[in-house]
């Protein structure tokens, strides 16, 4: 018992740090932005509150107030803004997650597959993941820079705009699909790296055994493929469909990095691939709105989140074998 | 599926394609990162005759297990040529070898039931579903797991694990079975079951079989012939017991038996062997006068009141059936272990005389056995 004790003390001041930042910057604002939600006629001593004079962390010590009810979740299902930034989320949720996780497996497959190179191969797949994102995105905004992008220029002379309105032929208008191909292509290759880690090692921990079993029972390597590979390594599709699930529907830097800051869509209309998390950062930062439809958006996107994994979980449940 | 669909298969599961293995001057070379050649199997020869049960045996790193891959075909060889029957093989892959193998630990895929395992090597061939459940369940049947095909494997014991690999194995129904060391993850009691289980699927369906151990008793126990290897080489092929009393050197002389056979310095003189100690014994050898070693197995020494081989004993062990002796030659420090009946009770310490019965002279330098 004493020895448990002193474990106890030991743990506790190892572990006081980290715990102290997550209350103060992850515990908090979730429960702070949980109570603005569902604040309305948000004030802080008898007058609006607009976002630069709000202190976060003051409302509750003094500041009169304050009534409780649904406003801001009103406000946010009425605007037309945010059902396209929803169908937007959901367009490259759908597309996007199913995309990366399917060249992510086949990739990590053909590299398992390889020995020559394999190292080699493995690098130039991995680069991407310790390299700098920033960089990452400058290098694709370049690519597909509105004016000078090596492929925006490419395929403007052929009559396609990818993200620019006016092509060298003609103006031909950029539409919803070839902005989101872009977003895409950037968002697919993007996460790849990790995914392809995730898979590899993976597919490293499956006993080789199983596949020269198969080999001797005259299994096709499709069959090698959907009949072994792909159940043994099902617990980590899960995991990656996931987490793929979650981070493409809080997408937002990726379009930034595309269009550039303050926009999410091609000259003219820039609202074209705004995402739910763009709408609540533009809820934070521009038109005055107070920090409650943004707390409220934010609450609605997490329970789109939650449901959806809590959905493929049970779904899961079947086809996946641990 | 109904019971009157399995009847409809004859009642005897039989395979009529015995066929003879020949593996000739077999060689596998593994090179290392560094480029060290290891010479896993040696100029390899050996006529495995078709239907017998035949126990490939071994020391560890002796290459049994290579050969056994190499049959299998997921190694290549080096060099040499493998047959089953007048077939050719040594160029086929794996899967068009017609061979069944049972992996050490099993393999099972964890993912699916018993009844998908065993009927996957089927599918695999495109054999119809309804026929492919119907083999799969008299072969299930035939290792008495009929009962289990719904559960996976991790709700199996390992005995169980064991009879759902080789039903998997056989119910393509291969020209070769081969297990590799089929019964080393099973603990005591199940290994004296499961070999005799396997000796008996192996007698019901025929097949010629070959099975990798490191356990003599397992091999000698099971098998109608076994080979000896050791370090890439083979050493002697032959029924058990035949391997047991008349080994071909020294190497195999002291891998067979339990407790191992009393190594012996001696002089090697006209005709009779000369121990340490004076004691002479004669064995009929027609070689030159040379030091030799000498091989008594325990069992053949007999205590006997005109016996020649004077000794101490040092400890008693009581085994039940039989006691065995650990004794010192007089006038050495040579030990020696004799087993003799359990009715005799000795004291350390005592002085006692044996006959022997047999005895085995092998070369000092290259262990060869002299007869």
């Amino acid at each position: 018992m004493v020895e448990f004790k002193k474990d106890g003390w030991r743990a506790a001041i190892a572990l006081t740090p980290m715990i102290l930042f997550l209350l103060v910057f992850t515990f908090w604002p979730i429960i702070n932005s949980v109570i603005w939600a569902f604040l309305d006629d948000f004030s802080y001593g008898g007058k609006a509150i607009s976002h630069g004079e709000l202190g976060g962390y003051r409302w509750i010590t003094g500041g009169t107030f304050i009534k409780v009810g649904i406003a801001n979740f009103k406000s946010v299902l009425t605007d037309q803004l945010f059902w396209v930034a929803l169908r937007n989320t959901a367009l490259i949720v759908i597309v996007s997650v199913p995309l990366t996780v399917i060249i992510g497996l086949g990739i990590a497959v053909g590299l398992n597959s390889i020995k020559k190179f394999q190292g080699f191969y493995q690098t130039v797949f991995f680069l991407p993941y310790v390299t700098n994102t920033i960089a990452l995105g400058m290098v694709f905004a370049t690519l597909f820079h509105q004016n000078y992008g090596l492929v925006n220029i490419v395929f403007n002379k052929i009559g396609f705009a990818w993200i620019n309105g006016t092509t060298f032929t003609g103006t031909t208008d950029v539409t919803l699909v070839t902005a989101l191909t872009v977003l895409t292509a950037y968002t697919v290759w993007n996460g790849l790296a990790f995914k392809i880690i995730v898979f590899l090692s993976g597919l490293q921990n499956i006993d080789k055994q199983y596949y020269q079993a198969a080999q001797i029972d005259s299994a096709s390597r499709w069959r090698i493929f959907s009949k072994i590979t792909v159940p043994l390594l099902s617990p980590m599709i899960l995991y990656i469909t996931i987490t793929s699930f979650i981070g493409a529907f809080k997408a937002y830097s990726s379009v930034i990095a595309i269009f550039g800051t303050g926009r999410y869509g091609p000259e003219g209309e820039p609202n074209m691939l705004i995402t739910v998390v763009g709408y609540i950062y533009d809820k934070m930062e521009y038109g005055g709105t107070p920090y409650g439809v943004a707390a409220a958006a934010s609450l609605i996107l997490f329970f789109i989140i939650l449901i959806i994994t809590v959905l493929q979980l049970q779904i899961s449940k079947k086809r996946v074998h641990y | 599926m109904r019971k009157e669909e399995i009847n409809a298969v004859p009642e005897n599961v039989t395979f009529y394609n015995k066929v003879e293995v020949k593996l000739q001057n077999l060689t596998k070379e593994f090179v290392d990162k560094k480029g060290e050649v290891t010479v896993a199997v040696n100029d390899f020869s050996v006529t495995i005759p078709a239907g017998k049960l035949i126990g490939l045996l071994g020391p560890s790193g002796c290459g049994k297990s290579t050969t056994l891959y190499l049959i299998s075909g997921l190694y290549k060889p080096n060099a040499g040529s493998i047959y089953f029957g007048d077939d050719d093989v040594t160029n086929t892959p794996p899967e068009k070898r017609g061979i069944g193998l049972v992996f050490q630990n099993y393999a099972l895929y964890p993912h699916m039931t018993v009844r998908q395992n065993i009927v996957f090597p089927l599918e695999n061939i495109r054999v119809p579903q309804k026929e492919a459940q119907i083999r799969a369940q008299k072969m299930a049947e035939l290792v008495h797991i009929g009962d289990l095909m719904d559960r996976k494997p991790n709700q199996l014991s390992g005995g169980q694990q064991q009879r759902v690999a080789i039903a998997r194995a056989l119910v393509k129904e291969p020209r070769v079975l081969l297990l590799d060391e089929p019964l080393s993850n099973l603990d005591a009691r199940l290994r004296l079951q499961t070999r005799e289980e396997i000796r008996r699927i192996q007698k019901e369906t025929g097949i010629t079989t070959i099975f990798v151990t490191h356990d003599q008793e397992e091999a000698m126990s099971i098998s109608d012939e076994i080979i000896v290897m050791n370090e890439g080489i083979k050493q002697q092929i032959g029924h058990p017991q035949d391997v047991y009393e008349e080994p071909i050197n020294l190497f195999v002389a002291k891998f067979l038996g339990n407790p191992p056979v009393n190594i012996v310095p001696g002089l090697l003189t006209d005709g009779k062997v000369i121990l340490e100690n004076g004691i002479e014994i004669s064995t009929g050898i027609d070689k030159p006068n040379q030091p030799v070693d000498i091989g008594l197995r325990p069992e053949y020494l007999k205590l006997s009141a005109q016996g020649k081989i004077v000794a101490i004993v040092d400890f008693v062990e009581h085994i039940g059936r039989d006691t065995m002796l650990i004794c010192h030659l007089i006038d050495s420090d040579i030990k020696i272990r004799a087993i003799i009946a359990s009715d005799r009770r000795l004291q350390p310490g005592e002085q006692i005389k044996f006959d022997c019965a047999k005895l085995f002279v092998f070369n000092k330098t290259t262990g060869e056995r002299y007869k």
